[in-house]
């Protein structure tokens, strides 16, 4: 199978795409009706699903743009009744490609959250950026599979079914990722509170 | 399968509390939407990205409009990328009830703009030059492949290829600040305080001026480049050092809300939160409802 390519002069040219498929749905009225509500009804949602899968807040718009972009190009595609899991797929991607570009640490074993310098003290932690920051360390810690589930749960307050649509995984997988994650959060989160003892000396 | 309580409804200990709630307030701003309508050519942003905002800059910016769309043509990619992206910032700040029209049409040609080059779709006439990709998508995929496997919705997920996503321009990676610019810009020289304490607001953050020469949007650009890359590298006096070079560079400079923000960063990622404050304070003294004012009073916490 040969690999998709781009071509600036010649478009989009993609195994499995048809022709109608290069160009931008937004530039039909009937396209630009589409992506209009699904910014409307879905923005908000992979705004906050980047941020919580670890894209910086100032790359945050520019992500949630790149996200519906895609989206735009690929109306077409869209299954009805699965815009919402088409956008988060994108965004799962787009989170990962904006992490690596702005040189955030890599996912780290779940002993390697980094708070022993410039941590938090315990009175630190009740102010909320920092507790953000904290919070964006602790999600570090996880693995990317875990983690999505974990935000979509804990944040987004979907539940386990909604979840293993949106990542189109079993529900036992869900579930079980759920657990795990949640293991990784206490854990990564005792870290913080012990170390930030220890600074605090409390 | 739901029987799961979510953790924040049940007891938990304040830190661990602390950090869930620290993630609930995290939202995109009330324009932030209208900005991505904007940029996806919908319309419905442009209104927004030309809203009566800031200072009597709409003359100063469209000015500078015309000089950074010339500059495109001339320009490398990456400078002609970036400065859209600066100028688009640019627009949303500078618009004014009396000069709104103007900055309203410019504000359209300019995401116009954007969107031909950030953008950059198959159906678009960009040169090929500007269409050096930044983000190299199938290796992010390739990647997500191997490091989440199961995760992405397979059967959902977008066909995102090489071709999905073209070059997008991210103005702050570390490693694409020409060098020219940075040598022009001064990097590497002392930092030099703003005069900040005993001066006015208006002092401390002049307007700019639509005298400004049309070329000195690329390098204010480059420059605030080069302090954004410090920033992202984690070298907040390195960006310190930057800003104050770029003061010298562009006292009047049309990039000046940008600048203050990014040495609020600095000095936030220095722990120096009450000369962050001030410099925050003096700024929103004087821009009070632009878009950088709210940035910046999330960064000092008011």
């Amino acid at each position: 199978m040969s690999e998709p390519a781009y071509d600036v002069s010649g478009g989009f040219r993609g195994v499995g795409v048809e022709p109608s498929m290069t160009a931008s749905a937004a530039e039909t009225p009937r396209g630009e009706d589409e992506l209009r509500a699904l910014v409307k009804a879905h923005f908000s949602f992979i705004w906050r699903s980047l941020r919580r899968l670890g894209v910086a807040a100032n790359d945050a718009d520019d992500a949630a743009q790149r996200v519906f972009w895609v989206a735009s190009q690929r109306l077409a595609d869209i299954e009805a009744g699965k815009e919402r899991a088409f956008l988060f797929g994108t965004a799962t991607l787009v989170s990962h490609e904006f992490r690596r570009a702005g040189k955030r640490r890599p996912e780290v074993a779940e002993t390697d959250v980094d708070v022993a310098d410039g941590g938090p003290t315990l009175d630190e932690l009740v102010d909320r950026r920092r507790a953000r920051a904290m919070l964006d360390a602790v999600l570090d810690s996880m693995p990317m599979e875990q983690r999505t589930v974990f935000v979509l749960f804990e944040f987004e307050e979907l539940s386990v079914p909604e979840i293993a649509l949106l990542v189109d995984a079993p529900l036992g997988t869900v579930s079980s990722r759920l657990r795990r994650a949640r293991e990784l959060f206490h854990a990564a989160a005792d870290r913080v509170r012990a170390r930030a003892s220890f600074k605090g000396g409390v | 399968m739901t029987s799961f309580p979510r953790l924040r409804d049940g007891e938990l200990d304040g830190v661990k509390r602390a950090l869930l709630e620290s993630a609930m307030d995290d939202v995109p701003d009330a324009r932030a939407e209208d900005r991505a309508l904007a940029f996806l050519g919908l319309g419905a942003g442009t209104a927004a990205v030309g809203a009566v905002t800031g200072h009597s800059a709409a003359a100063a910016i469209g000015a500078h409009g015309v000089a950074a769309t010339s500059a495109v043509k001339s320009a490398g990619a990456l400078t002609a990328l970036t400065i859209l992206k600066w100028v688009g910032i640019g627009a949303a700040v500078g618009s004014v009830a009396a000069g709104g029209a103007v900055a309203a049409s410019f504000s359209q040609e300019t995401q116009s703009h954007r969107r031909e080059t950030h953008v950059a779709g198959p159906a678009r006439s960009a040169p090929k030059t500007a269409m050096k990709p930044r983000v190299d998508l199938p290796s992010a995929v390739a990647n997500v492949d191997e490091t989440s496997p199961g995760d992405a919705p397979r059967a959902a997920l977008p066909d995102v290829t090489r071709g999905a996503l073209p070059g997008v321009e991210r103005a702050d990676a570390p490693n694409e600040v020409p060098n020219e610019a940075r040598r022009a810009a001064g990097a590497g020289t002392a930092f030099v305080a703003r005069p900040i304490a005993g001066a006015s607001a208006t002092e401390a953050f002049p307007q700019p001026s639509p005298r400004s020469a049309p070329s000195s949007v690329v390098d204010e650009v480059a420059s605030l480049d080069v302090a954004r890359a410090e920033l992202a590298a984690g070298n907040a006096k390195g960006a310190l050092a930057q800003l104050g070079a770029h003061d010298h560079a562009f006292p009047d400079g049309a990039l000046t809300p940008e600048a203050t923000v990014l040495r609020v960063r600095a000095l936030v990622q220095l722990d120096e939160l009450e000369q962050a404050r001030t410099v925050a304070r003096a700024f929103i003294a004087s821009h009070p409802n632009g878009p950088q004012a709210n940035h910046l009073r999330l960064l000092v916490g008011e």
